[in-house]
């Protein structure tokens, strides 16, 4: 894309691609740390995501704030203003991915004393799978590849497969036991929790493809998805 | 992939104009190159462009303005509907024309006469003599150009004491008085400041339910606001034409995206 004529403008959608991939850095970063002090159980590292998740917050709101000033100032249209209205979306998804981070912090303690090694086990490798989403969305988004997205867009069709699974394991393991049932739904809700990180990604990745198409694809099946990402059809 | 971002397919709709294989030269220099545009029936088109691309010289196509000028020279044809007329046929009056088109210019021009005698004026060279006509119609005009209730009172003073707004609104209604088929606006609020010009816009607004728009604008949030259809030029070729709200969204063409994100240059 060429340089506009106002420099100002290009460097006021550079910041705020680039406070993009802050704050996803920043979620990123609350998300691996809530699951570490869920399979560790430290509940300092757990207070310090529920901490953390103020500054997440901070950056949701700065940068709406900045979307709203371009588009006051600038006025933006066609590819600018799906950028700047993509952004802000990409933003909710973002601080949506922190509040998950909190959840799964705020769940510590309570989940912790059941000490379920292979569900533990499950979450961990789930979380890296819905991170690696997490990333390849933000890639796709600052390098505006659609190919990439749709790859997220895929993996989070195996990936709710997979979480579905892990639940109905804890399901058919605990609902016998009646004074487990608590602690089972603390960790139906983890695994949750993990399973809406990865939609959110994907979630990121139909921004992309509305910012580089101008297509909501919200609604749309993954195989319209495809076709509109792949073809402009 | 919603129903809502899909519009009619335009060619359904009825046609106002429409230029067909138009060239234009100005001595041995080509200004336009075969532009086919419809004008579509009751709907406002905005032409919008880098200086130079011919938008303000194919506005002036339409009511002859060129040939005023020695040198100058059409090709093709603007056919006016619905009776079928090529506009440029050399057996066409130019004065003919002009009267079933109407121009508003960049600057507000009144004649210096009283506010009355300034709408009045296409009546009267008409041949309209009765003066209960020419109130009526006078009348008729200035409400449609949303300037009654600011001059009602004083019709008998001299145009030139409005408002630059005022003077503009002036002229629009000058130019609705003689009931034109279609109305041509050259940056009509290029001198204009905000208020004013949102008034104007308001008023196209209004207008085009009853009347067809070819409006050129320097103002491509203007174009994006008042008009149905946008075409995009460049130097003399028509680039893009489409529904605004897809020209100024999801343009297919990137000579017009890089123009209307300002990356042109």
């Amino acid at each position: 894309m060429n340089e506009h004529l106002s420099r100002q403008f290009d460097a006021d959608l550079i910041a705020l691609r680039s406070r993009v991939v802050e704050m996803g850095g920043l979620v990123d970063e609350q998300f691996r740390r809530s699951v570490e002090a869920l399979a560790t159980g430290r509940a300092v590292l757990a207070d310090g995501v529920i901490a953390g998740d103020d500054a997440v917050n901070a950056l949701d709101v700065r940068i709406d704030d900045a979307c709203a000033h371009i588009i006051a100032k600038r006025q933006p249209a066609a590819s600018d203003l799906r950028m700047v209205l993509g952004v802000s979306k990409i933003v909710s998804e973002l601080e949506r991915i922190g509040d998950k981070a909190r959840k799964i912090a705020r769940s510590v303690v309570a989940v912790n004393t059941t000490s379920d090694g292979p569900w533990i086990a499950d979450i961990e490798r789930l979380s890296e799978a819905a991170r690696h989403m997490l990333r390849d969305a933000l890639n796709a988004f600052v390098r505006s590849d659609l190919e990439a997205a749709v790859m997220v867009l895929r993996s989070n069709r195996d990936f709710a497969r997979e979480t579905s699974q892990v639940s109905n394991d804890l399901v058919q393991r605990y609902s016998r036991n009646a004074d487990q049932v608590p602690t089972m739904l603390d960790m139906l809700s983890v695994t949750r929790a993990v399973d809406r990180v990865a939609d959110h990604a994907a979630n990121i990745a139909e921004h992309l493809v509305y910012i580089v198409r101008g297509t909501d694809v919200r609604h749309a099946t993954l195989e319209q998805i495809e076709r509109e990402a792949l073809t402009g059809r | 992939m919603n129903d809502e971002q899909k519009k009619p397919d335009p060619s359904t709709l009825p046609k106002k104009a429409a230029s067909q294989a138009l060239n234009f030269f100005y001595g041995s220099k080509q200004a336009l190159k075969n532009i086919n545009l419809p004008i579509y029936d009751r709907k406002v088109t905005a032409l919008i462009g880098p200086s130079g691309c011919g938008k303000s010289t194919f506005l002036r196509c339409f009511n002859r303005m060129h040939d005023l000028y020695p040198g100058t020279r059409y090709e093709g044809q603007i056919r006016l509907y619905p009776d079928d007329v090529n506009l440029l046929d050399k057996s066409v009056d130019p004065i003919e024309v002009r009267m079933r088109l109407s121009m508003v210019f960049q600057k507000p021009n009144p004649f210096p006469k009283s506010i009355f005698e300034n709408v009045a004026y296409g009546l009267r060279i008409r041949g309209e003599k009765r003066r209960s006509v020419l109130m009526d119609k006078v009348e008729e005009a200035l409400k449609s150009a949303a300037l009654w209730n600011e001059v009602k009172d004083r019709l008998d003073e001299l145009a030139t004491t409005l408002s630059g707004g005022q003077q503009q609104r002036l002229c629009i209604a000058r130019s609705l008085a003689s009931e034109p088929e279609l109305l041509l606006f050259d940056e009509p609020t290029s001198a204009l400041d905000p208020i004013a010009t949102a008034s104007i816009e308001e008023l196209i607004h209004q207008l085009r339910e009853k009347i067809t728009i070819l409006i050129v604008t320097h103002n491509m949030q203007q174009a994006a606001r008042v008009s149905d259809f946008t075409a995009y030029m460049y130097l003399g070729d028509l680039i893009e034409f489409g529904w605004t709200d897809d020209v100024f969204f999801r343009p297919k063409e990137k000579q017009t995206e890089d123009y209307i994100t300002g990356r042109f240059g």
